[in-house]
C-alpha cells in the first residue's frame, strides 16, 4: 500500500516537474544551404511600348548571382499580386518562401517611368522595404541594381554591391593584324560593356575616381608610360603625368583632389603624391629600391604600398604625407598590389606561395594573412565598395580572365566574356544617380 | 567740378541714378537665376526614391487586425482559457494516472492472493498424487510466468513510448533542419534558442526567441526554419502529445560535427 | 664610314634572320661565310694594314663580336637585375661598337615575364634597363646616346607558362636608332 502510494507521488512529482519548463529541447546544428527562398512576382507593366529592361528579371539575376538566395521559378507561384492589397501570405507561406517581392512599372509620360517595389517577410507578415522611382528608360537598369542592393541589405544585413560598374582591360589579337587595347566599363553583372579608351598599344592600371564619374590609367600609345584621366561619361581626358622615365600607378586620394602615381623621373620608380588643382609635386618615397602601387586609405590618412627595399616586395605603409614606412608583410617571399577595405580595416593583395601567385587579406590590427585563392596567376585585386566581395584577374585554360571571391573565401564565381583576354579589373564606388533614405 | 556740373542738371543726375538702379537690378537677377539654375540642376542629377511605407492593416478583415486593447484582451483571454484547459487536461491526465495506479495496485494485490491460495492447493495436492503435483506445480509456474510477461508488457510499454518519443524527436530535428535555410556567411558564435508550442497536429501555435543570437538575420532564419516545417511529424498516440507541447529548439550551428568555417 | 655602316647593318640583319628561331644559338656556318665581311665591323685598330692575313686569333675574335652583336637581347634571372657572364658579353660587344660608331644611339626596353604584378614589373622592367645602361655607361658610352623605356610584362615573346618562355621574356631589348 505505501508502496503503491510512493509511486503514485513519483509519478506526480515528475510529471509536474517537467510542465514546469519546456517538455522537449532540440538541437539543430545543420540548414540548408541553397540560400534565403524568396519570391519574386514579375512586376506587372502599363503602358504603350514595353521598356527595354525588364526589371523583376534584373533582380531576380542580381539575388541569384549573390548566391545567398534561392529564386523560386514563378511558375509555381499561385498568385501573382502586384500591389499591397492583393497579397495574401498564406500563398507564399505554401511556397515556403521567407520573402516576396512585387512591384509595377507604369509609363506615366513619355519617357518617364515610375517602377515601384515592395519587400516582405513572409512568415511575420510585414513589409520591410517600398520605394517608387521616376526615371527615364536610361536608368531603368540602375533602379533594378538598387532594389536588388536594398533587398539584399534587409535580407542579409549586409549592404549590396549591385548598382556598381567595373572596369577592365581586354585584349584582342587578330592573327596578321595589330592588337587591340581596349578600357572598357561594364555594370557588375558585366552588361552593357562600353569602350572608355582603345588603342594598339598596351592600357594598365584603371583607377575609379571617388565620385565615380573619370577613370585614371596608364596607356602607351606614344611609346611609353603616360597617366591620363579621362572622363568615363563624354569621354574627354586630360594628359596628367609624361615624365622621363615611368609615369604609372595613378590612385586617387578619397576627396577626389589627389593622384598618388609612381614616377622615376629622379631615377627609379618612387611614389609622388600631385595636386590635381595645382598639378604640384610632392615626392613620398627616398630610397634607391622600387616604390611603386600605392593606395590610399578610406580616410585619407594613410598610403600603403609596393616597396622591395627590404630584397623583394612587400608591403609597407606609411603617413600620405611622407616619411617613415614600416612593413606589413612578412611572410612568403613576394607580397604586392595592396588595397584596402572600405571599412579600412584590411588590406587586400597578391601574395606568392611556392611560387603560385593568389589573392590574400590581412586584417591591420596584427593578424594573419588569409589566402582566399588556390590558383597560380592571381592578379590585379580589388574590392566591392561593400567590402565583401573582390573581383580580380586570373587564369583559366590560357586565357585572361576575371573572377570574384568573397571577402572570407567562400564563395567563387568567374565573369563571362567573349573572345580576348582580360585583365586589370577595377570595381567602381556605388553609382551616385539614384539615392533612397531609410 | 562734377558736382556743380550734376547741381545744374538735375534731370541728368535722376537718369544716371536709374541707369544704375537699373543695371543694378539686371545684374542681381542674371545672378539669382544663375544659382537657381545650378541648383536645379544639381537636384537633377541625383533621382531620390520615394518610400512606400506599409499600408496599414486592411478593416474588413476584423480577426486579423483588432486594436491593441481589444489584441491584448482577446490575447488574454484566449491565454487564460488556453491555461485552463491545459489546467484541466493536466488534472485529468493526474485522475487517470491514478486510477490506473490503483488499479494496478489492487490487480497486484489480488495477483498476490491469488498465488497464494495456488501454492497451498498444489501443496495439498502433492500430498495426494505426483502427477497431481506435477500439474499443480506446472499452472503454478505457467501463472507466475504470465504474471512476469504482464509486469513486463506494462514495462516494454513505458519503454517503447519513451522509443516513440525519441523517434519522433529525430523526424522533428530532421524536418526542422532540412526547412532551415541557413545564412551563408560566417555563423561562428551565433546560437539561438526558439520556444515553439505546437497543436496536437503539428501546427505552431506560436515561436518566440527566448535566446537571441544577436543577430538578427539568424534569429529570423530560425523563426522562419521552424514555420517552414510546419506541419511537424507527433505520434498518433495524443497520450504522448504532452512531451511535444511545447519544444525549445536549439539552433547552434557550431556544433556541427562536420566542420564548417 | 657610310659603306660600313651599310654593310654592318645589312649583316647584322642577316645575322638575325640567321638567329630568328628564338633561340639564342649562334650559327657558326654563317658567321663564317660572312667571316672576311665581318672582319670589317671589328675596331679600327684590328683592320690594322688591309686585312690581308689577319691571325687565327684576331679572326676569331672578331667572329665572335659579331656573334655577340648579332644578339640583340639580354636576359635575366626572375625578379632580378643582376647581369651575368653571358649578358656582360653581349653588353661590351654593343658598347665597343657604339663607342666605334658616335653618330648611332640606343634605346634599351626592359621587359619582365607574366608573374607578378603589372605596375611592380614596369619598374622592374626599368631597373634591367637600367643596369644595362649603367654598364654600356662604364664601358665608355656617353649618357645621351642611350635612353631607356619600360614595358613590364606587356610585350612578351611568347604566351605560354612555363620557365622557358618566362626566360625569354626577362630581358632587355637593344634597339639601334
Amino acid at each position: 500500500m505505501i508502496r503503491a502510494a510512493a509511486k503514485w507521488l513519483a509519478m506526480i512529482g515528475m510529471l509536474w516537474a517537467a510542465n514546469v519548463h519546456a517538455a522537449l529541447t532540440i538541437e539543430i546544428t545543420r540548414g540548408v544551404e541553397t540560400g534565403t527562398p524568396i519570391a519574386i512576382v514579375p512586376f506587372s507593366w502599363e503602358g504603350a511600348v514595353k521598356p527595354a529592361q525588364n526589371v523583376s528579371d534584373v533582380v531576380g539575376a542580381d539575388l541569384t548571382r549573390s548566391g545567398r538566395f534561392a529564386v523560386l521559378p514563378s511558375k509555381d507561384y499561385v498568385s501573382q499580386p502586384h500591389e499591397d492589397k492583393d497579397v495574401v501570405f498564406k500563398d507564399w507561406r505554401i511556397l515556403k518562401a521567407e520573402a516576396l517581392v512585387i512591384g509595377s512599372v507604369r509609363l506615366v509620360a513619355p519617357g518617364k517611368y515610375q517602377v515601384q517595389f515592395r519587400l516582405y517577410d513572409v512568415f511575420k507578415e510585414s513589409q520591410l522595404a517600398g520605394f517608387r522611382y521616376t526615371v527615364g528608360p536610361e536608368l531603368l537598369r540602375s533602379v533594378a541594381h538598387q532594389i536588388s542592393d536594398i533587398i539584399y541589405q534587409k535580407l542579409t544585413g549586409e549592404p549590396g554591391a549591385f548598382n556598381t560598374r567595373i572596369a577592365y582591360v581586354t585584349l584582342e589579337e587578330p592573327v596578321h593584324a595589330r592588337p587591340v587595347y581596349k578600357l572598357q566599363v561594364a555594370d557588375s553583372d558585366g552588361f552593357n560593356p562600353q569602350t572608355v579608351v582603345r588603342s594598339t598599344e598596351p592600357l594598365l592600371s584603371p583607377a575609379w575616381s571617388p565620385d565615380g564619374n573619370r577613370l585614371a590609367y596608364v596607356s602607351f600609345e606614344d611609346k611609353r608610360s603616360k597617366v591620363y584621366i579621362q572622363n568615363v561619361a563624354d569621354g574627354r581626358r586630360e594628359l596628367i603625368a609624361q615624365f622621363a622615365g615611368i609615369n604609372s600607378a595613378p590612385a586617387w586620394s578619397p576627396d577626389g583632389k589627389r593622384l598618388a602615381l609612381t614616377l622615376s623621373r629622379d631615377g627609379n620608380a618612387e611614389i609622388y603624391v600631385m595636386r590635381l588643382d595645382t598639378r604640384e609635386l610632392r615626392r613620398l618615397t627616398h630610397d634607391p629600391a622600387i616604390d611603386t602601387e600605392a593606395a590610399w586609405s578610406p580616410d585619407g590618412h594613410d598610403i600603403i604600398f609596393t616597396s622591395d627595399r627590404a630584397g623583394s616586395p612587400q608591403i609597407y605603409r606609411m603617413s600620405a604625407s611622407g616619411g617613415s614606412a614600416e612593413r606589413l608583410t612578412f611572410d612568403d617571399d613576394y607580397n604586392a598590389r595592396a588595397s584596402y577595405a572600405p571599412d579600412g580595416k584590411s588590406i587586400v593583395f597578391v601574395t606568392r606561395q611556392q611560387g603560385n601567385f593568389r589573392i590574400a587579406v590581412m586584417p591591420l590590427n596584427g593578424g594573419p594573412m588569409q589566402v582566399l585563392t588556390d590558383t597560380s596567376l592571381d592578379e590585379s585585386p580589388s574590392f566591392a565598395p561593400n567590402g565583401r566581395m573582390i573581383i580580380y584577374a586570373t587564369e583559366v585554360r590560357g586565357r585572361g580572365v576575371l573572377a570574384s571571391v568573397s571577402a572570407d573565401g567562400r564563395v567563387r564565381q568567374l565573369f563571362k566574356f567573349e573572345e580576348g583576354d582580360v585583365r586589370e579589373p577595377a570595381w567602381s564606388p556605388y553609382n551616385r544617380d539614384l539615392q533612397y533614405k531609410e | 567740378m562734377l558736382t556743380q556740373k550734376l547741381r545744374r542738371n538735375p534731370g541728368r543726375v535722376r537718369a544716371v541714378f536709374y541707369a544704375v538702379l537699373v543695371h543694378v537690378v539686371v545684374i542681381g537677377l542674371i545672378v539669382i537665376g544663375f544659382r537657381w539654375t545650378s541648383q536645379t540642376t544639381s537636384d537633377q542629377k541625383v533621382i531620390q526614391a520615394v518610400a512606400v511605407p506599409q499600408t496599414p492593416p486592411r478593416k474588413p478583415e476584423a480577426p486579423k487586425q483588432p486594436t491593441p486593447d481589444e489584441e491584448q484582451a482577446r490575447q488574454k483571454a484566449e491565454a487564460e482559457k488556453r491555461q485552463q484547459a491545459e489546467l484541466k487536461k493536466k488534472q485529468e491526465e493526474q485522475q487517470r494516472l491514478e486510477v490506473a495506479h490503483k488499479k494496478k495496485a489492487a490487480e497486484e494485490k489480488a495477483q498476490k492472493q491469488k498465488e497464494q491460495e495456488q501454492k497451498r492447493a498444489a501443496e495439498v495436492a502433492r500430498q495426494q498424487e505426483q502427477k497431481r503435483q506435477q500439474k499443480q506445480a506446472e499452472q503454478s509456474l505457467k501463472q507466475q510466468v504470465e504474471a512476469e510477461e504482464k509486469a513486463s508488457q506494462d514495462a516494454a510499454r513505458a519503454a517503447r513510448a519513451a522509443t516513440v518519443v525519441d523517434q519522433y524527436k529525430a523526424l522533428i530535428r530532421q524536418r526542422v533542419t532540412h526547412s532551415w535555410s541557413r545564412p551563408l556567411g560566417s555563423t561562428k558564435g551565433l546560437k539561438c534558442v526558439v520556444r515553439v508550442r505546437l497543436t496536437p497536429s503539428g501546427e505552431v501555435l506560436g515561436a518566440t526567441v527566448v535566446r537571441s543570437s544577436g543577430n538578427p538575420v539568424f534569429d529570423r532564419s530560425v523563426e522562419n526554419a521552424v514555420y517552414k516545417a510546419e506541419p511537424l511529424p507527433l505520434p498518433n498516440d495524443p497520450t504522448l502529445f504532452d512531451n511535444f507541447r511545447e519544444i525549445d529548439f536549439i539552433f547552434d550551428p557550431d556544433k556541427d560535427k562536420e566542420a564548417n568555417t | 664610314m657610310k659603306n660600313t655602316k651599310h654593310l654592318a647593318a645589312s649583316l647584322l640583319l642577316v645575322l638575325a634572320l640567321a638567329g630568328c628561331a628564338g633561340e639564342q644559338a649562334t650559327k657558326p656556318g654563317a658567321a663564317e661565310e660572312k667571316g672576311g665581311a665581318a672582319a670589317q665591323t671589328a675596331p679600327a685598330t684590328e683592320q690594322g694594314a688591309g686585312g690581308a692575313a689577319l691571325s687565327e686569333q684576331e679572326r676569331m675574335k672578331a667572329q665572335r663580336q659579331a656573334e655577340l652583336l648579332a644578339q640583340k637581347r639580354v636576359h635575366f634571372a626572375f625578379d632580378s637585375s643582376a647581369i651575368d657572364d653571358e649578358a656582360r658579353a653581349i653588353i661590351e660587344a654593343h658598347a665597343a661598337h657604339l663607342v666605334a660608331n658616335p653618330s648611332i644611339n640606343v634605346q634599351l626596353e626592359g621587359n619582365c615575364d607574366e608573374r607578378g604584378t603589372r605596375e611592380y614589373n614596369l619598374a622592374l622592367g626599368e631597373r634591367r634597363a637600367q643596369a644595362v645602361e649603367k654598364m654600356m655607361k662604364v664601358l665608355g658610352v656617353a649618357g645621351n646616346r642611350i635612353k631607356t623605356v619600360s614595358y613590364g610584362e606587356e610585350k612578351p615573346l611568347c604566351q605560354e607558362h612555363n620557365e622557358s618562355c618566362w626566360r625569354q621574356n626577362r630581358r632587355v631589348e637593344i634597339v639601334y636608332k
